[in-house]
């Protein structure tokens, strides 16, 4: 039997919201996004890491806020306006993630997600499931699986 | 007095829930050294600020303190708070969020309550006192080089 190369013409688009982080565009899909809220000051949390730094009560469920900022090696800015908290849920987990601000909705062909470069520090591309393009904009895609393991992992 | 019965405290910067059952009493102090001297029904006593063990500048400036007495085996820990703001029965505390609860540095936080759509941070005083206790210096109950202990 002959392995054939995916067909990626016939693949479906994914549907991801993007957003900025220290300056960057990052993309996580959509299909895991609850909805998205303004930035509102949290409960910090006694002896929580600095990526898991509080939590708060979004329609009576209490979440944490996740701050994926040291994960990814960036240097948070101060929260302003256009700060927001993406409401995710994924692997039975809820979670507020805090980003810079969010742009937009997209459609990324998969044949436009090329795996992240080599010369990438490996500590950041682990956290990257692809590159993409999106109306001239490097948009990384993240990977939401090892965000989640980044976090129970962090010292 | 409900034994689930929660009191909501005050340190200087935040709100704290803890359980009125880990709690042998309260005392107002107009100065907290009073209890470096005359210790509590007799036992000997050790005042700790709470805000400052919980989180960085939480250090509060009024000179009147409420002190929550926590009972331990040969001593007892006063944890010194701003104010004692509301007693709630029938409190229902969630546990904190899975993802949070496995990575704290201390076992210190051990749930959440809403209160007034805020949520409000379950300290086990008993965990924060045993710290204290250990931590300090010529404790009798001091044991190898551990900052806090968990467990009941």
């Amino acid at each position: 039997m002959v392995a054939s190369a995916p067909d990626n013409s016939t693949a479906p688009q994914l549907d991801v919201l993007l957003f900025r982080l220290a300056g960057e565009v990052y993309a996580l899909p959509s299909a895991c996004v609850r909805e998205v809220i303004r930035y509102r000051d949290y409960t910090p949390v006694p002896g929580a890491p600095a990526t898991l730094p509080g939590i708060l009560n979004q329609r009576g469920v209490v979440v944490p806020v996740v701050d994926i900022y040291p994960l990814l090696g960036l240097s948070a800015p101060p929260a302003s306006r256009a700060t927001r908290l993406v409401m995710l849920s994924h692997q039975e987990i809820d979670m507020a993630l805090l980003v810079e601000a969010v742009l937009d909705l997209a459609a990324l062909p998969p044949a436009a997600l090329e795996p992240p470069p080599p010369a990438l520090d490996p500590a950041r591309a682990r956290f990257l499931r692809g590159l993409a393009t999106f109306e001239q904009q490097p948009v990384a895609l993240l990977d939401l699986d090892e965000l989640i393991a980044g976090l129970r992992a962090w010292e | 007095m409900n034994a689930d019965m929660l009191l909501i405290v005050r340190t200087a910067r935040h709100r704290y829930a803890v359980r009125h059952a880990d709690l042998a009493g309260m005392k107002m102090l107009a100065d907290p050294r009073v209890l470096d001297h005359s210790g509590f029904y007799g036992q000997p006593c050790l005042a700790a600020e709470l805000g400052p063990l919980l989180g960085h500048a939480d250090t509060g400036a009024l000179q009147r303190r409420q002190a929550l007495m926590v009972p331990l085996r040969r001593r007892y820990v006063a944890l010194l708070v701003d104010a004692i703001e509301t007693f709630i029965e029938h409190a229902s505390a969630v546990p904190l969020p899975a993802l949070l609860r496995e990575r704290l540095r201390q076992p210190w936080a051990t749930g959440a309550l809403v209160l007034e759509a805020q949520p409000v941070v379950l300290i086990d005083v008993r965990a924060v006192a045993r710290s204290v206790m250990l931590a300090a210096p010529a404790s009798p109950d001091r044991k190898g080089n551990t900052a806090y202990v968990s467990g009941a």
